[in-house]
């Protein structure tokens, strides 16, 4: 089958953009990512620069990949990134408009490269648990709860991709930002630094992403399936922090 | 080249200890004298800078990707394993040290592997209190299942997402040491090559992918960190970017190369379905735990699987191999597939696939039962194929997914130049010819928390620290040299893609170097590989240039070394004239089909020493002692 | 990590923080809201009630610090919406060139500037129509004290009756996203309450409107001349 992609081309951060148009036969089983393998080998044959896009691992679990096809953060689909997309998901002579994520905090570098850094600098304010290594007791000297575990293991699941901020009306990061906070906090060993929400949420807030206002959207396009109620958890950790500093300092 | 493994003698229970205490230790005052370059951030290279940074030395780490968080090691599905014994099975340092040395068929190094069993138990302690959400039992302690037809459970896992929690642990302690400024965070740099000083490596340089500069970085100390080569064989589960570039400029630089020949390739794996295929995804291993496998009889078979009567199929492995049917071991399933195939069996669009069929289990335990057990993989399958498992057997074919071989390391990881170590799959150290499941995570985890922050101390000590000359004529050498390269490729301007050149040459590897080999194929390989060369010098197109965002250009890059790279592993697998473990010669089988080794005259570790471009590589070698582990013959019949 | 002081400086100065401002002053309203829409269906009682009613709050000791709490919940939800809005935007600088696709939000989650911004403007009619009986605004009858002939008699009017039942179905919508976000944003993360969260939302979105649009109807009608016998 043949498909036109409409792929956004940009040469670099402060260059001015557009689409380009891009004419390619496909097959169904193919990837889509694939598809923009063929028309990349097809541009560099010519002599041509191709499309600029992030992937590594294919197969939805490194947060490289991601763009918006027809306006949907990673595409057609639930609970899939885009390296996941497959072209059976389209019909002959669809257009496919393929754009990168935006978002003030996710500069565009190139084509459909963004910049995410924003996010370590999230996790780097505090998205951690303090521990020397060596220094850890058994693992199993501290039982914590099988649901309490399962809990902390879905907000975990974050792939740092960004498709919560690219699908939010306000680009905020809270989704990702809460999925941590959530992590740590729900488990006894995180409990100790609780107020890491208090850098975490500042980072989040200098780093210019924009605030939730429970549309939704961030986690309908997560390809964990990431929940919204861990943003519930993060507000209330840091509401928590006035009435109830953490162990770990003097109140 | 000297090969001295620095292996401690004695009572291998205690070896690791008493070496600890005979080794130099830098002082802590001094710590923060010395500068660690970490080249890859993934789990050994994450932990072992976060370790760095925690005892006081400075850190310079670099990683090719945008984060530290998108390392392939991610991607690890099933487990990590540790000698917990928590299930109280009889599980022991002792018996996942045997089993690890058995498996990977004795042609690992026992003190290495002894050691890796000793501080897997730490691993486990450290993950907890990083907050890796392990499973768990109702009554809130760790949950084991056994892995990879081992006899005891001793496997922790995440729900399917083990390497992802485990990174994302290493991840989080990188982060912190990033955050309090103690680890300087190089993203978006690709290491091309190591600058040596007086023979000792005492920096690299890198181009920053963004605006294509190429930079100088000097240390006390290089490490490499920089993963498998699976993509050799173009097609592999590994992620599209994970590369041998920086140990093989390494290798050219004099580091040893150990055992390039063992690649382990995995059965169970979504197979080919044209020629635009980029990757190839892993199904895990456990569906053989209720699927059967089987072909058609007739080669000709043109019906609908379902519809293919009982009578007309061949449950190949069930008909070999009685005992063990399906659960055979990885290698052996993996290759019986591959006769089949080659018969002319195969099944699906290319011919290279097998049916994995449920039938019979969901007859058995019912469809919820089995949607129970393997939901998520059928829901992977039928996102990837559009078919659903439920209703139609699965396909599958073996993959490239993991490489034994690695840079040669000594008992301290480093290689054979003074002051560059490499750890987890970037060296060759533990596994030898065949890796257990749930192992490898465990190895980069050992390597980086547990045993090179306390062997660099020993290489540290014996230098001044603080050196920092990037001005050094060494650096401007290695830097020309680069930058030469570079220069070339963007030069060419010839018709074909680098990816071309990949699919070529790793189809070449695959037929030729994969599971299975013969003198003949591998010598046919030889052969043809360096006119692949020839022409990918020759007739390359990398458009763009290189003071920029140049994907291809990286892409190029990083084909270049594979090219070069295939030859040594060919060269690897042909002078090796025996089967062990992953590495089969057709050669030298048993009468039902098993790796028979030649202990007498290739026990010992092949590393593969540069000796100047158009000229073969040295083919040295450190013999291995079985001092504990009996040598004996696999067999699975 | 931070000190106690600047904890709090660090909590009120979050963009979270502006979201519980939000919520708490909306959930202030809600209350509020609740009890107009309650006190004014004592209008089906007759006008001695419903007078006698208007003149307690009138002259009750709490009126005054009730209104500035009022007041407050009203400036504080629209201040802490225009710094929201600001944020929203400058997270965006470049907006998407394709539309983006919603896959889970509501109508009424996206309708909140408007729906807020719609029942703002009614309000300040509202209280020019049957507080201060602003000429224009009021029906021409309009009597300080007479709570139940103003009411009547403005609803009559059917343009007003309209006007006000349009913005109560604004009101609906701002607080069936409102409410059930308000919850959320609390950080209320109790899992019964999280079931009930949707259930309560949709309650308050059909009670309070519909309370004041069933006044506005009836007096537009006529029905509450005939229920009262007035």
């Amino acid at each position: 089958m043949k498909v036109e992609m409409r792929v956004w081309r940009q040469d670099g951060p402060d260059a001015q953009g557009k689409f380009e148009s891009y004419p390619v036969e496909v097959v169904e089983a193919m990837s889509f990512l694939e598809a923009l393998d063929v028309i990349n080998e097809q541009l560099v044959e010519q002599g041509q620069e191709p499309i600029v896009f992030e992937h590594d691992c294919r197969e939805g679990i490194c947060g490289s990949c991601g763009a918006m096809v027809n306006g949907r953060a990673h595409g057609p689909g639930d609970r899939s990134t885009l390296c996941q997309v497959h072209m059976r998901q389209f019909k002959d002579g669809d257009v496919i408009y393929v754009e990168p994520w935006r978002a003030g905090a996710f500069p565009v570098l190139k084509d459909l490269m963004v910049d995410r850094s924003s996010f370590d600098r999230i996790i780097q304010a505090g998205g951690y648990i303090s521990v020397r290594t060596g220094s850890a007791p058994d693992g199993n000297a501290i039982p914590i709860g099988k649901a309490v575990s399962d809990e902390a293991m879905s907000a975990a699941e974050c792939i740092g991709c960004g498709a919560c901020v690219a699908a939010c009306p306000n680009a905020s990061a809270s989704l990702f930002t809460s999925a941590k906070i959530s992590h740590l906090s729900l488990l006894p060993q995180g409990d100790p630094e609780r107020s890491r929400v208090l850098e975490m949420v500042k980072v989040m807030d200098d780093e210019g992403f924009g605030s939730c206002t429970n549309h939704g959207e961030c986690s309908s396009v997560c390809p964990k399936g990431i929940d919204l109620r861990y943003i519930g958890r993060m507000n209330r950790e840091l509401l928590r922090q006035l009435v109830h500093p953490s162990k770990g300092q003097l109140a | 080249m000297i090969l001295d493994s620095q292996e401690p003698t004695g009572p291998i229970e205690t070896r690791w200890e008493r070496h600890r205490q005979s080794i130099r230790v830098v002082n802590p005052a001094n710590k923060r004298k010395y500068t660690v370059i970490v080249v890859g951030t993934g789990l050994a290279g994450a932990s072992a800078s976060a370790t760095f940074a925690q005892l006081g030395y400075n850190v310079k780490a670099f990683s090719f990707h945008d984060s530290p968080r998108r390392a392939h090691s991610i991607a690890a599905q099933g487990g990590i394993n540790a000698a917990k014994n928590y299930q109280n099975d009889g599980d022991s340092v002792w018996r996942l040290f045997y089993d690890t040395v058995k498996g990977g068929d004795y042609r690992a190094r026992e003190s290495n592997v002894y050691r890796l069993a000793q501080v897997s138990v730490d691993i486990i302690d450290q993950c907890v209190a990083q907050g890796v959400p392990f499973a768990r039992e109702y009554g809130g302690y760790l949950a084991n299942r056994s892995f990879g037809g081992a006899l005891v459970s001793r496997t922790f896992y995440a729900r399917g997402q083990t390497g992802q929690q485990l990174l994302l642990g290493a991840y989080q302690a990188l982060s912190e040491q990033i955050g309090k400024g103690k680890v300087t965070m190089y993203s978006r740099r690709e290491m091309l090559d190591v600058a040596l000083i007086d023979g000792h490596a005492k920096g690299i340089i890198v181009r920053n992918l963004l605006t294509g500069a190429i930079e100088r970085y000097a240390a006390d100390a290089v490490v490499l960190a920089t993963g498998g080569y699976g993509n050799v064989f173009y097609l592999s589960t590994n992620a599209k970017a994970s590369n041998v570039t920086a140990t093989y400029r390494a290798y050219r630089r004099g580091a040893g190369f150990a055992n390039p020949c063992f690649t382990q390739i995995h059965p169970t794996c979504i197979p080919v379905k044209g020629d635009y295929q980029s990757k190839l995804t892993l199904m895990s291993e456990s569906l053989r735990n209720d699927g059967r496998v089987w072909v058609p009889k007739n080669k000709d078979e043109t019906r609908d699987p379902s519809s293919i009567p009982e009578a007309d199929r061949d449950y190949y492995l069930e008909r070999i191999y009685p005992t063990f049917g399906n659960l055979v071991p990885r290698d052996v399933a993996s290759r019986a597939a591959k006769k089949m195939c080659d018969a002319g069996f195969g099944v699906g669009s290319s011919g290279y696939g097998v049916y994995l069929d449920f039938k019979d289990a969901i007859n058995r335990l019912g469809e919820k039962n089995i949607a129970d057990k393997y939901g998520n993989l059928f829901e992977m399958y039928e996102r990837i194929t559009g078919d659903s498992p439920y209703k139609k057997p699965m396909m599958i074919y073996p993959a490239s997914h993991y490489t034994m071989g690695g840079l040669w390391v000594d008992y301290n990881l480093m290689t054979t130049i003074p002051g560059l170590f490499a750890i987890g799959e970037a060296n060759f150290s533990d596994h030898g010819a065949n890796r257990l499941g749930a192992s490898a995570l465990m190895q980069g985890l050992a390597d980086g928390y547990f045993v090179i922050p306390y062997t660099i101390g020993h290489y540290l000590a014996s230098q001044t620290g603080g050196f920092s000359d990037t001005s050094h004529a060494s650096f401007g050498d290695t830097e020309a040299d680069v930058k030469a390269k570079i220069e070339k490729m963007l030069s060419i301007n010839g018709k074909r893609t680098a990816t071309s050149f990949h699919r070529e040459v790793g189809k070449i590897i695959w037929d030729k170097c994969g599971m299975a080999r013969d003198k003949a194929g591998l010598e046919e390989a030889l052969g043809r590989i360096p006119a692949i060369r020839e022409e990918f010098w020759s007739n390359l197109c990398v458009p763009g240039t290189g003071s920029s965002l140049n994907q291809e250009l990286e892409r190029a890059g990083r084909v270049s070394d594979f090219i070069d790279f295939s030859e040594m592993m060919v060269r690897d697998a042909l002078t090796r004239d025996e089967s062990c473990g992953a590495h089969f010669r057709e050669e030298h089988q048993t009468p039902d089909g098993e790796a028979r080794r030649d202990d007498e005259n290739y026990s010992h570790g092949a590393v593969w020493e540069f000796t100047g471009d158009g000229n073969a590589p040295k083919r040295n070698i450190e013999p291995l002692k079985f001092e504990y582990v009996p040598l004996t013959q696999r067999s699975y019949a | 990590m931070s000190t106690a002081t600047s904890t709090v400086q660090m909590v009120v100065g979050s963009t979270i923080f502006k979201k519980v401002v939000m919520a708490v002053s909306g959930a202030i309203m809600v209350g509020w809201l609740t009890i107009h829409m309650i006190g004014n269906l004592q209008v089906f009682l007759g006008p001695e009630v419903l007078n006698e009613y208007g003149h307690w709050i009138q002259n009750a000791e709490w009126i005054w610090p009730a209104r500035i709490v009022m007041l407050a919940a009203i400036g504080a939800h629209i201040w802490s919406a225009i710094a929201l809005i600001q944020l929203s935007r400058a997270a965006r600088p470049a907006a998407y060139e394709q539309k983006r696709q919603t896959t889970f939000t509501s109508m009424a989650a996206k309708s909140m500037r408007w729906g807020g911004l719609v029942v703002v403007l009614f309000l300040l009619f509202h209280l020019a129509d049957l507080t201060f009986g602003v000429p224009g605004a009021s029906a021409a009858s309009f009597e300080h004290g007479e709570v139940y002939a103003n009411l009547t008699s403005s609803l009559a009017r059917p343009p007003v009756a309209l006007l006000y039942i349009v913005a109560n179905l604004a009101l609906g919508m701002h607080l069936y996203h409102g409410v059930w976000s308000m919850i959320h944003t609390v950080g209320v993360t109790n899992a019964a309450v999280q079931a009930w969260r949707r259930p309560l939302a949709t309650f308050f979105a059909l009670l309070i409107p519909g309370g004041n649009i069933f006044i506005a109807v009836a007096c537009m009608t006529g029905l509450v001349h005939t229920i009262t016998g007035h």
